[in-house]
């Protein structure tokens, strides 16, 4: 499954689908990953994290780790990404890799106007 | 101050959609609490209200459901809104019998001429008021 819209993904999505790249992590667990990963420029509030989740869930790019899979004394409820938000994060980094690609050839080619 | 914070942070919770806060309510204050110790307040209560607004005006369009389509209705009782219910008309009920339970029990005595009054004071009394009453009815 494609992002909805093919549109660019916002900062708080692709934060949370980065820090669920490598591992299924719960809410808490992903606002500390995204803060590691900026190196704690970038933080998110639980309200804005779980309005990106619910939005995310309802794409179907990511999921609830079934309770069999976590250790019986687990109460708290982990995220995982899933196959088609993993090929939509793949999308968003090469569509970003394509825009720093662009930038940085423009920003070698401007030459002064009066020169 | 932290309990405030809490209450506060909790009632906010609590303007959220009924499905989202079901949903992710109990996480939120978890993260709420974890996140207090760090000093966070403002940036957590802003955060909740951003997000408050954009939930809320996101909803009805989520809430829209094109006619053919299977749509669930919630069918259990609203078992809180009854409790609460029952609860304001218990302590309404309990502040009228504060306030009138000494003019009744007064009335009573009264009837009973614990108040030096006779026995027929209630009767007689009632007669005089409905007396007077009659006599401020408009003729036809």
């Amino acid at each position: 499954m494609k992002n909805s819209s093919n549109a660019p993904l916002s900062a708080a999505t692709l934060h949370i689908l980065l820090a669920l790249a490598s591992e299924d992590l719960h809410g808490y667990g992903i606002i500390q990953e995204i803060a590691r990963q900026s190196q704690g420029s970038y933080r998110l509030g639980p309200g804005t994290l779980y309005d990106n989740l619910k939005k995310l869930m309802d794409q179907k790019l990511v999921i609830d780790v079934p309770r069999s899979a976590l250790p019986k004394d687990e109460e708290r409820r982990f995220y995982r990404m899933t196959s088609a938000g993993r090929e939509v994060l793949k999308e968003e980094v090469d569509r970003l890799r394509d825009v720093i690609a662009t930038a940085q050839s423009r920003l070698r080619e401007r030459r002064p106007r009066n020169a | 101050m932290k309990t405030i914070l809490r209450i506060a942070y909790r009632g906010m919770i609590r303007l959220y959609p009924a499905s989202f806060r079901s949903e992710f309510g109990d996480e939120m204050l978890w993260i709420f609490d974890e996140e207090l110790s760090r000093g966070n307040a403002r940036a957590l209560f802003m955060d909740a209200a951003r997000s408050l607004v954009v939930r809320r005006l996101r909803t009805p369009s989520e809430q829209f459901a094109p006619s053919g389509y299977y749509v669930e209705i919630e069918s259990a009782l609203p078992a809180q809104r009854i409790a609460q219910a029952m609860m304001a008309i218990f302590y309404f009920g309990l502040g009228l019998g504060i306030i009138v339970l000494p003019e009744v029990l007064w009335i009573l005595d009264a009837s009973r001429g614990v108040h030096g009054a006779d026995h027929g004071w209630l009767l007689s009394h009632i007669g005089n008021m409905a007396a007077s009453l009659h006599a401020w009815w408009p003729n036809k």
